[in-house]
C-alpha cells in the first residue's frame, strides 16, 4: 500500500502529471466507447472508487475535507459530467447524421410546450431542492474563518481563491506580469474574440464532435489541461512555502526545495560559451529576444505555410488566421515554459532587470 | 384503478408526480430550516455569551 501511495505521490508531481494528462487527454477523446452511457457510468465508477479509497490516507482526506476545498471535489465531478455529456451528445449527433437522420436537437426543437406550468413548476421544485441542499451545507461544513488578520502572520500557503489558483499556479513560471496581467488579459481577449476568429457555423444549436474536431480539442486542451488542472494542482497540490505535494504527502512545512533555476542568457553565454555575461542588457538577452520574435513573429508565418495550417490560413482570411495564430502561440507558451523549467531548470527566456522585462 | 394516472399530451412532465416533488421538497425544506435555526441557536459560545 504505501509503494502504491509513494508511486501515485511520484507520478503527481507536475512534470510527470501534466505529462500523464496531456496523454489521458489523447487517448479519451480518441476513444469513442467512452461517451457512451455504459463508457460515462464506468468513468464515474472508476473515479468515485479511486476517490473513495483514498480517502482512507489522513494526508488526502484532510486535504480534500477542508471546507475550502469541498466545492473544488464537486467541481471536478461536475465538469467530468459536463464533459461527458457534451461529447456523448456530440457522438450521438456526428452518429445520426451520418445515417442521414436529423440532429437530437433538431427533432426535439418540434416538440414544444408551455413555460407554465411545464418550465416554472419543475424549476421552482429544483430552487427548493437547492435551498435544501445548500442549508444542510451550511450546517455540516462550517464556514472556514479563522482568526482576526495579523499583518506580521502571513497564511502559509498564502493561497488565491480557488477559480485564481490557476492564475497562482501561472506563478510559479512566469514573472508576475506575465502571470498577472498578460496573460489573464489575453486569455479574456481571446475568449472575446473566438466568435470573430472562427466564423463556422458548424455546431451552432446543436452538439457534434466530428464537424467541429479541432477547435474542440483546441478549446478542452485550453480548458481542462491548462486551467481545470492548475486549479486542482493549486488546490489540492500546493502546501506550505507554495511546495508540491503528493495526494498522500504530508505538508511538511519545513520541506526545503532548493531552487536552482537559471535564465536562458546564463545557459548560453555562461554555459555554453564561457564567457562572462555581457553588461549591456540588450546583448546579454539577444538569444532571448530573437527566440520570442521569432515565435511569435516568424512562426505564424511559417506555420500559414504548412499543409495542416494552410487550409485554415485559406479559409479564414490572413487577418483572422494571424490573430488566431498568435493567441494559440501565447496559449502553447504556457506549457513550452513549464517544460522548460522541468527539463532545464530555465527562469527566464528574457530577463531584464532593468525594464522588469520577463518572458 | 387502471395503474398511474397518464400524462397529458399536452404536457412534458407528469403532474401527479411533480406534485409529490414539490410536496417531499417543501417537507425537506421546513425541516432544513428548522434544524437550521436550532444549529444556529444552540451554538456552544452562545450561552458563554449571555453569561
Amino acid at each position: 500500500m504505501e509503494a502504491i501511495r509513494n508511486l501515485i505521490n511520484f507520478f503527481s508531481y507536475p512534470q510527470w502529471s501534466f505529462t500523464l494528462s496531456l496523454v489521458v487527454f489523447g487517448v479519451m477523446l480518441w476513444s469513442r466507447k467512452l461517451w457512451t452511457k455504459k463508457g460515462g457510468l464506468l468513468m464515474l465508477v472508476v473515479v468515485t472508487a479511486l476517490f473513495c479509497v483514498s480517502l482512507l490516507d489522513p494526508n488526502f482526506r484532510q486535504v480534500v475535507a477542508k471546507p475550502d476545498n469541498v466545492p473544488i471535489v464537486m467541481m471536478v465531478f461536475i465538469v467530468g459530467y459536463f464533459l461527458w455529456l457534451s461529447l456523448y451528445k456530440g457522438f450521438r449527433n456526428d452518429e445520426l447524421t451520418a445515417a442521414g437522420e436529423p440532429t437530437f436537437e433538431k427533432s426535439e426543437a418540434e416538440d414544444k410546450i408551455f413555460t407554465w406550468p411545464d418550465l416554472v413548476f419543475s424549476e421552482f421544485i429544483c430552487m427548493v431542492i437547492l435551498t435544501v441542499v445548500l442549508v444542510i451545507w451550511s450546517i455540516a461544513l462550517q464556514a472556514p474563518l479563522e482568526e482576526p488578520a495579523n499583518p506580521s502572520v502571513a497564511p502559509n500557503p498564502s493561497k488565491a481563491p480557488w477559480y485564481f489558483l490557476g492564475l497562482q499556479e501561472m506563478l510559479v513560471y512566469f514573472d508576475p506580469w506575465m502571470a498577472g496581467v498578460v496573460l489573464p488579459g489575453l486569455i479574456i481577449v481571446g475568449l472575446m474574440a473566438i466568435p470573430y476568429i472562427d466564423t463556422n457555423p458548424k455546431g451552432n444549436g446543436y452538439f457534434t464532435f466530428r464537424e467541429r474536431k479541432t477547435e474542440i480539442v483546441l478549446f478542452l486542451f485550453g480548458f481542462l489541461v491548462l486551467w481545470c488542472q492548475l486549479i486542482v494542482i493549486g488546490t489540492f497540490l500546493r502546501g506550505p512555502n507554495w511546495n508540491f505535494f503528493g495526494p498522500f504527502e504530508f505538508w511538511d512545512i519545513t520541506k526545503i526545495e532548493p531552487l536552482v533555476n537559471v535564465d536562458l542568457s546564463e545557459i548560453i553565454w555562461i554555459k555554453l560559451l564561457h564567457v562572462g555575461l555581457p553588461s549591456h542588457w540588450f546583448v546579454r538577452e539577444i538569444f532571448g529576444i530573437v527566440l520570442l520574435v521569432a515565435y511569435l513573429f516568424v512562426l505564424p508565418v511559417a506555420l500559414s505555410k504548412t499543409r495542416f495550417f494552410k487550409k485554415y490560413y485559406e479559409k479564414m482570411g490572413p487577418a483572422r488566421f494571424y490573430v488566431g495564430i498568435s493567441l494559440f502561440l501565447v496559449m502553447m507558451l504556457l506549457p513550452i515554459k513549464m517544460y522548460f523549467r522541468w527539463l532545464f531548470n530555465l527562469k527566464y527566456f528574457i530577463h531584464i532587470q532593468e525594464f522588469f522585462f520577463n518572458v | 384503478m387502471t395503474g398511474r394516472p397518464q400524462k397529458k399530451p399536452d404536457r412534458h412532465f407528469e403532474f401527479s408526480r411533480l406534485n409529490l416533488w414539490f410536496g417531499v421538497s417543501a417537507l425537506a425544506l421546513l425541516v432544513v430550516t428548522v434544524w437550521m435555526v436550532m444549529a444556529d441557536y444552540s451554538k456552544p459560545w452562545k450561552r458563554l455569551q449571555k453569561k
